[in-house]
């Protein structure tokens, strides 16, 4: 303001003019005070200016920093997808594996846990299959030895008719011995030894025809065996096949329910396997018995046939040989009929003689066997232990037969109990020392309970010996 | 400015005692601008007291948060 321009008659302070006056005021001081307030105004100004750019930095600053904000905001959330992505990867990781663990262990247990079921089911059906093979062997058993004493009864009817067959033979010729001479005597001789041979010849014919049906009824056995043998083999296959099947699906799927599953499963299907064994071991034992049925009834047939056969041989042969005899009677002189009938009877011929005394021993001691046995006085029975082998048994029935101290011998077969051998002797016989001889008797003992029967006593029952057989019985049993 | 207390050959503007000369400056017209400038200059300390105190709001909401 010390600048200030004069003009005429007026002042000019702070760019203001001014007049002046008279008894103005003091130009000096009125300048200093107004150059003081524009100083302090300028500077407040000037203050008002640096606070107007410092707000305007402020706001680029803040502009700034909000640009900085997002991108800082952005890199964060990038990197902290980035980092949530890796903790999600490395967690899923941690849970696959874990899962992995977990689904390991849940195998291995339901593995142990089939595998036990398993066991157990193979366990159950093996015990199963033991009870049905033993059921059927011994039903089997008792069929066979069933039919084996039918067979028995019919082979004893065939030689009662034999027998009888062989005494209406004896009284027809015994009547021409009395009449007449040598040649009834000679045509008796003939008779018998035809009778005796056709005789020998049906009963090896019947003996043979029951040892093919033994065997045939024996192999059927076997096969039939064989049969459910291989049928429960196959059963069991199936039954290790369901199982892996069973595990293997346990696998992939939930292990409980699978387990539960294949547990149920293997269950059914052993249910179903032993209904389908014992379906077919009912099968196979009808088709035994009706096989059995049939070879019995083919014997019986044949048995009668042959007998009926015989019968009406024998007759013809008698017929035949009495015409004949009658036709020389009318032919040849009396007298030498009378002589040689003489001479017959006081000078037999030796063999002729032996032959007829021997024949006429032996129908009587048949006679006297039959008549025994009718009475039912046995001095021994002989009790068979199991294991039972038909053909064992028939050895020693044969061989018993075949003894001369023996009569006669009978076959029991009984429904529960163990079969025995009834023998009925001529003479004293110490069988149990015959038995021990023998290659199909393993063990032989004497029962000594009823030691007082000796020999046929009257009133007292025969002694008892009890066998067991030998030989390969235990094999065929398995089988 | 009106309000000022007028002494013997000495004038009160603005808070300022002026003396009377002779030949001096029109008293009204010098009354008239030192209340202008006056007023301006309490406009801009006003607005610097304004500017002051939101700085120390800014200051306390910093330290605040």
């Amino acid at each position: 303001m010390s600048n200030n321009a004069k003009k005429d008659g007026a002042v000019v302070l702070g760019g203001r003019e001014f007049n002046r006056v008279k008894n103005g005021l003091d130009e000096a001081q009125v300048a200093s005070f107004i150059d003081e307030l524009t100083k302090e105004r300028d500077k407040l100004a000037q203050s008002h200016d640096h606070i107007a750019s410092l707000n305007r930095l402020a706001e680029m600053t803040v502009v700034e920093a909000d640009k900085l904000a997002t991108q800082v905001k952005a890199e964060a959330a990038e990197q902290a997808k980035a980092e949530s992505t890796a903790i999600i990867d490395k967690t899923k990781e941690q849970a696959r594996q874990l899962a992995e663990q977990k689904i390991a262990e849940a195998i291995e247990i339901a593995n142990e846990k089939a595998n036990a079921i398993k066991a157990k089911a193979e366990e159950d059906a093996a015990l199963l299959l033991e009870n049905q093979k033993s059921k059927i062997r011994s039903e089997l058993h008792n069929l066979v030895n069933q039919q084996f004493g039918y067979m028995l009864e019919e082979l004893e009817g065939l030689k009662r008719q034999a027998a009888a067959v062989q005494a209406d033979f004896d009284t027809k010729l015994s009547k021409p011995i009395e009449e007449d001479s040598a040649a009834a005597v000679e045509t008796a001789k003939e008779s018998d030894a035809a009778a005796a041979e056709e005789k020998d010849a049906a009963a090896a014919k019947i003996t043979e025809e029951s040892d093919a049906i033994a065997a045939k009824i024996a192999e059927e056995r076997d096969a039939a065996a064989a049969k459910i043998a291989e049928a429960i083999d196959a059963a069991a296959a199936e039954i290790a096949e369901e199982s892996d099947a069973v595990v293997a699906e346990e696998k992939e799927t939930t292990v409980a329910e699978e387990k539960e599953a294949a547990a149920a499963k293997i269950t059914e299907e052993s249910d179903a396997i032993a209904a389908k064994i014992a379906e077919e071991r009912d099968i196979a034992a009808a088709e035994i018995a009706e096989e059995i049925e049939a070879a019995a009834a083919k014997i019986t047939e044949e048995s009668d046939a042959i007998v009926a056969e015989e019968k009406e041989a024998a007759a013809a042969k008698i017929t035949e040989e009495s015409h004949n005899i009658a036709a020389e009677e009318k032919e040849a002189p009396a007298a030498a009929i009378a002589e040689e009938s003489k001479a017959t009877e006081e000078h037999p011929e030796p063999s002729q003689a032996a032959d007829q005394i021997e024949k006429s021993l032996d129908l009587s001691k048949l006679l006297e066997m039959e008549d025994q046995t009718e009475l039912g006085k046995p001095q021994w029975e002989v009790e068979i232990l199991p294991p039972f082998d038909i053909a064992k048994i028939m050895e020693v029935v044969s061989f018993l037969d075949q003894l001369p101290e023996v009569a006669n011998t009978e076959m029991i077969v009984p429904q529960i109990d163990m079969p025995s051998i009834l023998v009925f002797l001529r003479g004293p016989l110490n069988l149990v020392d015959v038995l021990q001889t023998m290659p199909a008797v393993d063990h032989v003992e004497e029962v000594t309970t009823d030691k007082a029967a000796t020999d046929g006593e009257p009133g007292k029952g025969p002694r008892k010996a009890r066998i067991s057989l030998s030989g390969n019985t235990t094999s065929q049993e398995k089988k | 400015m009106s309000n000022n207390a007028k002494k013997y050959s000495v004038v009160m503007l603005g808070g300022h005692e002026f003396k009377r000369v002779k030949n001096g400056l029109d008293e009204a017209q010098v009354a008239s601008f030192i209340d202008e400038l006056i007023k301006e200059r309490d406009k801009l300390a006003q607005s610097q007291d304004h500017i002051a105190s939101l700085n120390r709001l800014a200051d306390r909401y910093s330290r605040h948060y």
